[in-house]
This record gives C-alpha cells, structure tokens and sequence, in this order.
C-alpha cells in the first residue's frame, strides 16, 4: 500500500494554477483604484470652482451639461446594461478624457499659473484616468470580453483650438464640464467594478 | 433790347468777376465728395475704422476740409453719434478715423456714412456740404458662431473705476435670460428683440484673475459669459499713505486696510497717518499698479557704454496683461532703445563727443505710461571697474611691493586708486595715488611671518562719481631673526650627589619670535676650564633642559632659532655650589590682585631681581613660574591665573650679581586667601599620671595647612561637676555641651601637659589647630582615665 505524504489532496484535480484568484485579485485592485480615484477626482472639482471665481462652485450655478468631443456623461441606462459593456464604455471614457484635462490644465496654467496644487492635480488627473483606463480593458481582457481596440484620435486638439480663441469665461466652464466627467466616469467605473469585485452582486 | 443788353453785361460781369476770383484762388471744382469708404471691425479695441478718399482734387493740391461723419446703430435712422472732422487733404491721398464704441460692436450692426466741405481760408465761405456717401455697414455679428447666447465683451481689461457695457446676443428670442456679476444679477436694458445691455459704472477690482460676468436662459437653458479684468489705478502703497481718518468717518475700505496693518504689515505713524514699510507680500490678490521707476541712474565704466538702472517695483502682469515694458529716451540725440530687462539697460555713448545726456526712461503697460528722466553729464558718471592682478612681490620681513592695473579709461585718462593694509581685519595702513594703467607702491613697517590683507579700488579723477569693487589679496611677510632672547631661568639641585641645574624657558611672543622657532640652542661653557664646550639643541615646542655640572662654574647659552637664524642669547652662569640657602623668610598677603612681594636689596651691582615660586600646591609637581625684573626694583605684585585660596605659595627671591649669577636674597610664603585647617593632627597621649598626662603631635606639618597655624586649641572635658584646671577655661562647643579650653600660640610647639586632674577620673581631651580664620574641624574626643594615686 503506497502512503501519500502532504496534505490530502484530491486526486482528480487539475494540477495546473487556477485562474480565478488571479482575476479577482486584478478586480480588486482596480476597484480599489477607482474608489481612490473617485475621491481624487472629487477633490479636483472642489480645487478648480475655487480657483474660477464666483459663481463657480455656488449651489446654484450649473451650467448645460453638453458633451466635450463626443464624451457625454454615463446615459441614464448605464447601470442596465451587462457589466461587460459598461467597462467598454468606462474605458472608452477614461480614454477620452486625459487629452481634456490636459487641455484644461493648460487653459488653466495661463489663467492662474500660480495655483500650482490645482495644476497638480489636473495632470496627476490625466495621468490616473490612463492608469484606471488601462487596468479596466485588463480586466476586460482577463474576462474574455472585446475592448474597445484602435479609436479615432480624440478631438483634444479642435478643443484646445476652440478653447483658446473662445475667451476665459468659456474656458472655465469647459474645465468645469471636463472636472465634472472625469468625477462621474470614475466614480461610473468604481460602481461597475463593484458588481464584479467578491462580496458584490453576481 | 436794352434788358438783354442789361442782363448781358450782368452776367460777362460775373462771369469776368468769377474767372477772376479763380483765377487768384481756386481753379477746382466744388464740393468734393468723400469716396471709396471702408469699414473695418477691431474686436479687440472695440473700434470701427474708417478710411477713404477725395479724388476730385487737382493733382498737386492740398486742401483743407471737414468731414461730417455719422454713426448709426441697429438702423439708419437710428444716428448715435454725429463729428465733424478737419483735416488736410491731397489727391488719393487715404484718409482714417476711427471711433471707439461704449457698446461691443458684436451687439449691434452699426452704420456709417459721411458728407465734406471745403474748409480752407483761400477759400471764401460759406462753403457747402457734399451729398451723403452710401450708409456703410458694419457689422461684427457675422463672425459669431452658433452658439444660443453671447456676451461681449470678451475679455476687456480696464482700469478700476471706470465704466463698462456688458451686453448679450441672443439667437433665441426669449425673455427670461438673466445676467450676473459675480454671482449677483445685473439688470440692464433691451437695446432691440435679441439685444440687451447692462452698464457697469465705476467697476471694482475684485482680483488678479478677473471678474466673472455671465448670463444665462433660465430654466437651465443656454449659457453665456465673459471675464472682466479691472486693473488698479493705484497701489496699495499709494491708497494707504494718502488715507487719514478722523473719528467716526472711516471708510469700510480703511476699516479694512487698518486691521490687516494692525495684523503686523505696517506701522502707525504719528497724528492718524499710516506709512506702509514694505509692500504686502502676502496679499493674494494685490497686483501692483504701475508706478514711475524708482531709483534711476545711469553710468559708464569705460566711457563707452553706459549703463542704466533703475528700480522696476513689482510686476503689472495680469491673466490679460503682459508685464510692463521699458524704454529708453535721449533728448539730445533723439534716439530711442527698447529695454530688453526690466532693471536696466545699456546705451552705447555716442562717438561724436556727446558729454551732456538726458535719459527719459518710459514705463509702459497695456493700461498706463510712468515715465521718470535724469539729465547728466557722462565724465561725471564714470563708475571704474574692477582694479586686477593685484600682487605682492618682493616680499620681505619688514616690507613688500603691491602692484596691480586697472582698465583703461578713454584715453590716457588717470584714476585714483585707495591702497589699504589690513592686519587682523582691521585697516593699519592706507594710501592713495593716481596711476593710469599701472599701479606700484612699497608698503613698508610690516612685522616678520605676519598675514596681510592688501585691497585697492579706484575712482575716476576728473570726478568722483564711485569707488569700484574692491580687488583683494593676502600675503605673508618673510620670517626674521628673534629679536629678543629668550626669558631663562634655572633651579639647582643635587642628585645623587651631583649638582644639576634644570634650564626653564619661556616661549617667544610672536611679536619677537618673527617666525616659528624650531629649535633651542644651549651651550655651556665650563669657565674653570674654558675648553670644554658643550653644546645642545633642543627641537622646539620644549621649554626645559636638565644639566648634570661638577664643582666648576658655568656660563649658559640659551638661543632661540627659527628658519632665519638665532635670538638673542640669555646667558646665566651657575656654580656646582648651591648657595646659602639661610636667609630671610616673610610673609606676604595675598589680594585679588595677587602677592605683594618686597625685598631689601643687598649689593649695589645687582643687574636685576628673579622672583621664583611654583604655580601649585606644595603637594604636587613643582610648575615652576619666574618673573624678571629690573635692577632698580624692590617690589612687585605677582599674579596667575593658577593662584587659589587655602594654598601656600613660597616666593623666593633672588639677586641677579654683575656676573650674572643668581643669589638667593629672601623667601616669602603667602596665601591668596587663608582658610581654616581642614584637618586635625594625631594626638598621642603619654607620660600618664593621676594627676597628668602629655599630648604631642609632632608629626604635624604646619606648612601644608591651608593657612598659616598660629597655634593650637586644646579641649578637654573634665569629670562631671569638677572645675577646669588651672591654664584652661571654661567655653561652650558648638553642641552646647561645656568644655575647659586652652590656645597656644606657637605653631611649632607641638606638645603640651595637662596637669592638675583629679585621680581616678575620666577625662576627654581634643587637641585642634587654629589659623586666622578659624580652628580645624570639631572631632570626637579621646577618653583616658587618670590611675589611682596609690597605683
């Protein structure tokens, strides 16, 4: 009679690394970088209407919540669609959004170059939207999902255009819609990444 | 007939009248039509430009004229503005106006049109007007986008106080689009369906990154805006030092400026006037308005170029605003430069012997102009540069040669150059001469192996305008020989039968060591037989040799020798014979000063006097301490830092003889401070009776007391009820306990019999010495009982 030494295992195993753990460690982690990010990107609006001047900031100044080169705010119906989706479209936003904020960094730059912690943050901004952006399509692609693959150059550089001849009122409100997508789409992602992570809704 | 021959010569009259009246005038054609008219739009500065034509002159001619020139806003009918405007005109020659609009030009389509006359005194009046050109339009709406709502103007820059149109376009025909500065709402008025506008008067600075204005469709709708940038008129420096107060009629402006100057930025002056000290630097949003450039002057280091500078203050610089710029004016020759710094500027001197200059340095930003000038002549603003290749050379002992050169200065031009010596930081020797290329001078009165610090600067000598820098070098002077002999002295002793001299000596000062001494020379020099020499070199940092002699005299050389050669020499001569050391001894007192020690002298040749002692106590190694002086002396106060209380100090003094031998003369003892004895002696009781006993305490040293014994108190404590004997008296210990006490006063007798006691009795006995400031420590008593008589 052979003898089994270690630990019992089951015989009928599969002997290779099971690749669940994996992902939802990748889940975890990025869920948890949206949840930072959510509260970077909350900051980063309270940082930006404080630089602007009233009645940026004041309750009751909001202006049209137009979309800055075709990047809306999530739809109404981003919550019923299949979790697979919603991250395409988390990461097609978190795509678009970098060359924005680096266009409102620069506005900004000129406007209140001595306001240095917003500066920060606005480039810090772009810089996290690429990471998150890029751990989600991870995460799509440990799922099996399609990314979203090659995209059309942003519209970054026509909104840098528009931007500087449209005058400063026009520039502070773009930088206030551009501060207020980036807010919503992480704080999008984090909601998304939260059905997926353990301990959230199958 | 005679009618028409009438109306005939009527009109050749004035046919012949007016060919005349052309003929010494005039020959053109009246009036004269403005033609081509163009209009353009400068959005930027709100203006509408005009410029057109007269081609109806004569080729050559020139014409005075005026042009009537209507503006119209939103219709034709609607005129806003009427201006004649005179000017000279020529043939084709384009003529320009331009007119600045309160309104933004974007709000409103405007119109314009005009009508001449001849305006001109060779031409007899009333002239009269031309038709009306064409109403020209413009209109700068075309260029707007598709946006719903506009507000204009974009980005205006104005000075605080100043009064401002704010107006909106409207693409949607609504009535409910409401406008607000800076959160609150503005109310306006409607110039046409989808124009309104809303003057702001005597707008305020708010901040550095401008004044937001905006309008908006309510119920969440289209949204419009512009940022106003107001720009201060006057510094805060300026506000505060013009503000007063008297009571109860302080601005809330004041009020305000007060407690931030309260909070530690300024300072009160006298009588309600506020002076700020420095400008605020913390104040976030506090632009400095443009002041006149302070501190301005120019001046030229070489005659050739010339050097402007000036004090900017802080940078205007808004969002919308470029810092200020600077230019540079000169009067006499008409030439102008544009400063590419904001602090100074260089002016190439004319080559044409221009002396006089007057500078006019003009200030300039988007806003406003500051301009301040100076006036001087250039010979009078020279500012020399730097002298150079200052060197030492030929440096000896006692001297040394500087040489240095200087710039040159137009031609064969001289400067006076400052020489200064310093030692130690502080200048010792100063000199001034005039050189034009070449400088020279031999600084002399220097001490041996001593640092030097040489620093020249020039100034111009037609006239003094400025030091230049200072150029500076350090140097050492070369060593010399000592120049004194080294202080010796000698202490003689036996060993082992064998007289032995130990040579002291005291290290150099610097002042007349003039270098480093690296070693001692000693020869001795038996002078009972001359031919025997010895010579000894001790290396340097030693200051004492031992020497082993015989019975025979001796003469010492002692020398100090540095890099250049020998000191002087100290000579001694000492005999193998010690020398009576029987002489007088003294007392000396010691103050805070040190011992006052005195001698009697004893021959008349003495050459000088050495008092001798040893810096510490008799307990420890002998540091032994000297002190020359001279022949006519008798007295002297030695004094160190060593000295202490409770410690004897034995002065010896000795006789310096012709033959330079020592003798010694006295001996003194002293304190710095007697204290009391720290200690008792060993009593040893004997020759006991039933009627006495012995005390000795022969072994006490009274010499090592911390103070000079006088003599010794004696307790003894009798049996209970028993009276003291005779010699003793009554006294009290500091216990309160009664004692029989008895005080000798001779330090040195050191025994002493009790006598008188009763047999059979126990007596207790303690024996303390005592100098001038009190008796020795209180110790336990011995007991001893007296035998029986019979015993």
């Amino acid at each position: 009679m052979s003898r089994r030494e270690g630990s019992l295992e089951d015989p009928q195993a599969d002997s290779s690394i099971s690749p669940l753990p994996h992902l939802e460690s990748k889940i975890q982690q990025t869920h948890s970088l949206a949840r930072l990010l959510t509260k970077y990107a909350e900051q980063l609006l309270q940082e930006y209407v404080q630089h602007q001047g009233d009645p940026f900031g004041l309750p009751g100044f909001s202006p049209p919540r137009l979309p800055v080169a075709d990047l809306s705010a999530p739809a109404p119906g981003h919550a019923g669609l299949p979790v697979p989706e919603r991250l395409r479209l988390d990461e097609a936003a978190l795509a678009a959004l970098p060359p924005l904020l680096d266009v409102v960094r620069r506005r900004q730059a000129e406007l209140n170059p001595r306001a240095l912690r917003l500066l920060r943050r606005l480039e810090d901004a772009a810089r996290q939207a690429r990471a998150l952006g890029a751990a989600v399509e991870a995460v799509l692609a440990a799922l099996g999902a399609e990314t979203r693959g090659p995209q059309a150059e942003p519209a970054a550089a026509a909104i840098a255009a528009a931007t500087a001849t449209a005058g400063v009122f026009p520039a502070k409100v773009l930088g206030l819609r551009v501060c207020g997508l980036y807010r919503e789409w992480v704080s999008r992602t984090e909601a998304d990444l939260g059905q997926l992570a353990p301990g959230g809704p199958a | 007939m005679a009618l028409f021959a009438i109306f005939q010569t009527t009109f050749l009259l004035a046919l012949l009248s007016l060919r005349t009246y052309e003929s010494e005038v005039l020959s053109e054609p009246l009036p004269l039509t403005p033609e081509s008219l163009k209009v353009s739009v400068s959005s930027t500065r709100q203006c509408l430009h005009l410029q057109w034509t007269v081609h109806s002159l004569a080729y050559h001619q020139e014409l005075k004229m005026v042009f009537q020139i209507q503006i119209s806003r939103f219709k034709t009918s609607n005129v806003i503005w009427v201006e004649n405007y005179r000017t000279t005109v020529k043939r084709n020659r384009v003529l320009h106006w331009s007119w600045g609009s309160e309104l933004p030009l974007e709000c409103a389509a405007h119109f314009i049109r005009m009508r001449s006359m001849v305006d001109d005194a060779r031409i007899p009046k009333p002239g009269f007007w031309s038709n009306w050109s064409s109403w020209e339009e413009a209109d700068a709406q075309n260029s707007l986008g598709h946006d719903p709502l506009f507000v204009f103007p974009k980005d205006k820059l104005v000075e605080e106080g100043s009064n401002v149109t704010i107006c909106y376009v409207s693409r949607i025909h609504q009535d409910n689009i409401s406008c607000y500065l800076e959160g609150v709402q503005i109310y306006g008025e409607q110039l046409d369906r989808s124009v309104s506008a809303f003057e702001l008067k005597n707008v305020s600075f708010i901040r550095k990154r401008g004044t937001n204005v905006f309008c908006k469709v309510d119920q969440g709708g289209a949204l419009g805006g512009i940022v106003l940038f107001v720009s201060r008129t006057k510094s805060i420096r300026e506000k505060v030092q013009v503000m007063t107060w008297t009571t109860g009629k302080m601005s809330c402006f004041a009020l305000a400026m007060l407690e931030w100057l309260q909070a530690g930025r300024g300072r009160r002056g006298a009588a309600g006037w506020m002076a700020l000290e420095r400008q605020p630097r913390w104040w976030p949003e506090d632009p400095e308005v443009l002041e006149e450039p302070k501190d301005f002057s120019c001046e030229t280091q070489d005659l050739k170029t010339l050097t402007c500078t000036w004090d900017p203050g802080s940078d205007t610089g808004l969002s919308k605003q470029p810092s200020q710029s600077y230019t540079l004016f000169e009067s006499f020759s008409g030439k102008k430069t544009l400063c590419k710094r904001r602090n100074w500027c260089n002016w190439q001197v004319a080559q044409d012997s221009q002396e006089m200059y007057n500078f006019t340095l003009v200030a300039e930003n988007y806003l406003r102009k500051r301009s301040v000038s100076i006036l001087f002549n250039l010979t009078q603003r020279v500012h020399p540069m730097t002298p150079y290749n200052l060197f030492p050379k030929n440096v000896g002992a006692t001297n040394a040669t500087m040489t240095w050169k200087v710039h040159s200065i137009g031609n064969n031009s001289t400067l006076l150059c400052q020489l200064e010596l310093l030692a130690e930081g502080k200048v010792i020797q100063q000199h001034n001469l005039s050189i034009k290329v070449n400088g020279e001078y031999l600084l002399s009165e220097l001490e041996p192996d001593t640092e030097y610090v040489a620093r020249v600067r020039c100034a111009y000598t037609n006239h003094f305008w400025k030091w230049s820098e200072l150029i500076s070098q350090k140097f050492n002077t070369a060593e010399a020989a000592p120049s004194e002999a080294p202080d010796v002295w000698r202490n003689m002793k036996m060993v082992s039968g064998h007289p032995t001299v130990s040579l002291f000596w005291k290290p150099l000062s610097k002042v007349h060591a003039n270098g480093k001494i690296l070693f001692y020379k000693v020869i001795v020099e038996n002078l009972d037989k001359p031919s025997r020499l010895e010579v000894l070199s001790i290396p340097a940092p030693a200051s004492s040799t031992e020497l082993t002699l015989d019975q025979c005299s001796y003469q010492i050389h002692v020398t100090a020798h540095n890099s250049v050669g020998p000191s002087p020499a100290s000579v001694t001569v000492v005999s193998g014979d010690p020398g009576n050391e029987e002489v007088e001894s003294g007392r000396v007192n010691g103050t805070e000063d040190g011992f006052s020690v005195s001698w009697k002298p004893q021959s008349g040749d003495a050459t000088g006097y050495v008092v001798e002692w040893c810096d510490g106590p008799q307990d420890l190694p002998c540091v032994l301490q000297w002190k020359n002086l001279g022949p006519n002396t008798t007295s002297t106060v030695i004094s160190s830092g060593a000295f202490r209380p409770g410690v004897r100090y034995n002065f010896r003094i000795y006789e310096i003889s012709a033959k330079r031998m020592a003798h010694l003369l006295e001996k003194k003892a002293g304190y710095l401070e007697e204290l009391a004895p720290s200690d008792n002696p060993q009593v040893v009781m004997s020759n006991l009776t039933s009627h006495s006993f012995t005390l000795s305490w022969k072994d006490y040293s009274t010499e090592s007391q911390p103070g000079f014994i006088q003599g010794y108190h004696v307790y003894l404590k009798p049996k209970a009820g028993e009276q003291c004997p005779p010699a003793f008296e009554k006294t009290v210990l500091p216990e309160d306990s009664v004692c029989c006490k008895h005080t000798t006063d001779n330090p040195e007798q050191k025994t002493f019999v009790v006598e008188n006691l009763q047999p059979e009795s126990v007596y207790e006995f303690f024996v303390t010495p005592y100098t001038s400031v009190g008796e020795g420590p209180l110790d336990a008593f011995t007991k001893i009982t007296t035998p029986d008589e019979y015993c």
